[in-house]
């Protein structure tokens, strides 16, 4: 008997029979259409202005031959690669020595210090800047100690400074790539180089640092975009328009006094966005080779050390951690201290908390409700889509998965002036309501949890699904009786990350809001920005207390996490 | 090569088969990993599908579960063609290789998770789930989490699980290939007869051949997304139909030869040795060129006009009831002979003449592989 080839489905036919036995595909559907609107929709508006000239109207690169022409344009380019460069450089420095030493030795209060490390990470780049000018800015604690011994310390404004606090806030990033990289470089690899007759550093040189190399790539490309992203570090430290750079040239443009230059803003938006794609796929480049030789052997675990060394090694980690947490320290404690003028004194006092609930208006009230507001939609749509990206395959997922990931390389201002220029009018008008900066904050995290459910996902066994399915329990009912209950510890972690990004969040924030939808970074960053100094440490320090406290339950998800089999052999 | 041979005849009963798949198709993109299946399985048989990894097994078995979508041809069950049914109202309970019990519930509670979805509750919940458990032995272990226990008895869970919904089929892909080889082969034991006690209707998938001819009724050979032959363990081993069926089951010893005409009938020429007479001729051609296939079981040790091939003992090893040689043949090549343990066999270094065991000469074709005699 010979078999003729089976009649094929026709194409409707089969994605009519996915909608129908599938309805998750209408979720996919949803997302898509939501994407194209918040997502697609304002860069395409941005990218439509950048070619249409500024001075002509017509259809060209206009624009972008002004910005190249001009000096002031040029410079601010020039200045965000001297900055992000710099930068890069100090956190590796920083975050290389701690990733080795966290990935090989075990010493005490290793996980209170990691705590410490993700801490720095995690309160917002521009509270790190100030602290920085309360120690070191023109009537700085350091500044006046100098002063008054007669010494005159380099001035922390300009690229330098703003190297230096974007550096403490990014180094983290080097931390965790860097340490996950070490930990999976098997251990026989290293046991083989020394067994042929190496001694220990030429070992380290010669088999292990060539093999996380590319993770040190990653993690510097990732410092090197998060600063040229970052608006708050260079707008404080940078002065504004004295020391411009990409992110805080496009803010300007698009808010000048003399009247807005909107189509060069969004050229510098666009310019901005080039640079910051052109990293990530550096980056991804890298990440497809493996990053790490495996060959399947035991993986490093840390090695204890005899009693002494692990003690003076904590203590040495817990001193560079402390310096680099040291901008926090400065800021709570100066959030307690009596204010003369702009000077700081030795006085205990809470006039600053006064004084800055006084002034608070709804900033407080307006950023826990955005905040948990984009929250709950981040969990829920990062949780359903990490879900459908990770369990299925076809060109819609792949479509979800590449859309969701484009606000995480879009700078928040450019997200920001993408918004205010597409939503100013029907049929869509949300510019200054509450529900853009909440829309905007959900876009930007959205990302960040999409990714951390998917790879939670990866991790559950997918017959799981099946046996339930099996066991007749219809799709739906089953994906809240098996996956959601496994996946609950790490939404919950990633969940109180994404609320500290988004409660901390100003780059997009600060384009969109309004008097009556100011927010709590806002208020700081603006009190910050020359305001009263006592009042912004205040401010700042309420940012840190809800962000150490998310940070906490962080921790207490994440140990649970690992308690718990995640149905795998 | 797309010959499928059905060798049961216990397929065909009053009523027509249990299982009726005809013609299934399945490509994913550019490959088709079913190339047009038809399996008919009886009323409380096991059936086994058997293959090398990538012959479209589990592919079968993850259609039937309703997992995957057929592209063409269809299955039903008890008349009913099934190919639109969603897996979850197909009622066929499913043994996974990975176990797939759920771990954030205890093990009473996985084996209730099924009986739940059929709207049973209260005291013949608890009561129908502990007989389960029961009846693979781990009703002590009711209240567990499965997180601390062993693949085992994992594996139990999941094979009370499946029964507790009494399942109008039961597929099992692979369940102990994650098992060590001892349990292996107690848990198939287990499984087969508790299959057979309440014989429920059972699709096997597994790669191991020796697990496939213990447990089966009948077995069905698959490769390249097409069933080679189906039929019962027996006549798998010793009549299978084509070359792929030979070597995959038992494993073979290869002779190239060709058909010559000997006297007034036909014989093989086996390279490197004297023409043997054939006794079935029909089929073959003089000059055609034949592969000989020979299980290590099928050859004598023989003398003078007997002996048809030879060859110089490399390696002996005493197994016991049998001893194995290692065969170094004249034109070239090795092979292996299992002879019965027994005073004067050849030794080490020696010549070992030896001779076919009657009606085991099995020839199949040198270009296509399909069987001659």
């Amino acid at each position: 008997m010979t078999l003729a080839a089976p009649p094929r489905k026709g194409h409707a036919e089969r994605a009519w029979h996915a909608l129908r036995t599938d309805p998750w595909t209408l979720v996919a559907l949803a997302a898509l259409a939501f994407l194209a609107v918040f997502v697609v929709l304002p860069l395409f508006e941005l990218l439509r202005q950048s070619v249409i000239g500024q001075e002509s109207g017509r259809f060209g690169l206009e624009n972008f031959v002004t910005f190249f022409e001009s000096r002031y344009f040029r410079r601010a380019l020039g200045n965000s690669f001297l900055v992000a460069t710099l930068g890069t450089v100090l956190a590796l420095m920083i975050g290389l020595p701690l990733a080795f030493v966290f990935a090989r030795y075990d010493f005490p209060a290793k996980r209170w210090i990691e705590v410490a490390i993700l801490m720095s990470m995690l309160s917002p780049p521009f509270v790190g800047a100030y602290a920085w000018i309360l120690m070191f800015g023109r009537s700085g604690l350091v500044t006046e100690a100098g002063r008054s011994i007669g010494l005159e310390l380099p001035t922390i404004y300009g690229p330098v400074g703003i190297a230096i606090a974007s550096a403490f806030g990014l180094y983290p990033l080097v931390f965790l790539v860097v340490r996950g990289a070490l930990s999976r470089v098997s251990a026989t690899i290293e046991e083989a180089a020394a067994s042929l007759g190496r001694s220990p550093i030429y070992v380290l040189w010669s088999v292990t640092l060539p093999l996380v190399m590319p993770a040190v790539v990653t993690s510097a490309l990732l410092v090197f975009l998060g600063i040229i992203s970052d608006f708050g570090t260079p707008a404080i430290l940078g002065e504004g328009e004295r020391y411009p750079v990409l992110a805080t040239l496009a803010f300007s443009l698009y808010l000048s006094e003399i009247g807005a230059e909107t189509g060069m803003a969004a050229t510098t938006s666009m310019i901005l966005v080039g640079l910051a794609l052109a990293l990530v796929l550096v980056a991804r480049f890298l990440a497809t080779r493996r990053l790490v030789a495996n060959d399947g052997a035991s993986s490093r675990s840390p090695e204890p050390l005899p009693a002494r060394t692990a003690w003076m090694m904590a203590a040495g980690v817990a001193a560079l951690v402390l310096i680099a947490n040291m901008p926090l320290f400065v800021v709570v404690i100066s959030s307690f201290l009596e204010v003369r003028g702009v000077v700081f004194q030795p006085a205990l006092t809470l006039d600053n908390y006064t004084k800055a609930f006084g002034a608070l208006g709804n900033a407080l009230t307006n950023s826990l409700i955005y905040a948990s507001v984009a929250l709950a939609l981040t969990i829920v749509a990062g949780t359903a889509l990490g879900y459908y990206v990770s369990r299925r395959s076809g060109p819609l997922a792949r479509m979800l998965d590449l859309l969701i990931m484009i606000p995480y390389v879009v700078p928040g201002t450019v997200l920001g002036i993408g918004y205010a220029q597409v939503f100013n009018g029907p049929p869509l008008f949300l510019t200054g309501t509450a529900g853009i900066i909440a829309m905007v904050y959900f876009v930007r995290k959205l990302p960040y949890m999409m990714r951390a459910s998917s790879s939670i996902v990866y991790q559950i066994d997918r017959n799981l699904e099946e046996a339930s399915l099996n066991l007749g329990v219809p799709p739906g009912q089953g994906f809240f009786q098996i996956m959601v209950p496994l996946m609950r510890p790490g939404v919950l972690a990633g969940a109180s990350i994404a609320w500290v990004e988004i409660f901390n969040e100003l780059s997009a924030s600060i384009v969109l809001y309004t008097g009556a939808t100011r927010t709590l970074p806002i208020a700081a960053y603006q009190q910050s920005l020359g305001g009263d100094v006592g009042m912004a440490a205040a401010y700042a320090t309420m940012l840190i207390v809800v962000t150490a406290a998310a940070l906490t339950l962080f921790m207490l998800a994440s140990r649970g996490q690992k308690e718990k089999g995640l149905g795998l052999l | 090569m797309a010959t499928s041979v059905d060798g049961g005849i216990s397929a065909a009963g009053a009523q027509g088969p249990h299982v009726r798949i005809s013609g299934l198709a399945k490509r994913f993109e550019t490959f088709q990993a079913l190339g047009g299946i038809d399996l008919d399985i009886a009323r409380g048989e096991l059936m086994t599908l058997l293959g090398p990894s990538g012959c479209g097994k589990t592919t079968l078995l993850r259609t039937v579960a309703g997992f995957l979508r057929n592209d063409g041809g269809s299955i039903s069950v008890g008349g009913r063609v099934i190919d639109d049914l969603a897996p979850h109202k197909r009622n066929f309970g499913m043994v996974f290789q990975s176990y797939a019990i759920f771990p954030h519930l205890s093990v009473k509670d996985n084996v209730a998770y099924g009986l739940k979805a059929r709207g049973v509750g209260g005291k013949e919940l608890t009561s129908r789930a502990m007989e389960a458990l029961a009846s693979v032995k781990l009703e002590a272990l009711a209240e567990r989490f499965p997180d601390a226990m062993s693949g085992g008895q994992k594996q139990r869970v999941g094979l009370a699980r499946a029964m507790v919904i009494k399942p109008e089929l039961l597929l099992m892909d692979e369940p102990l290939s994650n098992l060590d080889a001892k349990l292996r082969i107690e848990m198939r034991q287990e499984i087969r007869l508790m299959q057979k006690q309440l014989g429920i209707t059972t699709l096997y998938v597994t790669h191991d051949q020796e697990e496939a001819m213990a447990i089966s009724d009948r077995v069905a050979v698959m490769d390249r997304g097409i069933l080679q032959q189906v039929a019962a363990p027996e006549t798998i081993y010793d009549n299978p139909v084509n070359a792929f069926v030979a070597g995959f089951i038992g494993g073979c010893n290869w002779f190239d030869g060709q058909i010559i005409a000997l006297g007034a009938g036909l014989g093989l020429a086996l390279a490197g040795e004297a023409p043997v007479p054939l006794a079935a001729t029909s089929g073959l051609t003089p000059a055609q060129m034949v592969r000989l296939a020979l299980r290590t079981e099928d050859f004598t040790l023989a003398h003078g006009p007997d002996c048809t091939i030879s060859g110089t003992v490399l390696i002996r090893s005493y197994l016991g009831q049998r001893t194995r040689f290692r065969l170094r043949h004249a034109a070239g090549g090795e092979f292996d002979v299992d002879l019965p343990s027994a005073p004067g066999l050849p030794s080490e270094g020696e010549v070992a003449h030896l001779g076919f065991v009657p009606g085991r000469t099995r020839l199949f074709a040198a270009d296509d592989g399909r069987r001659l005699v």
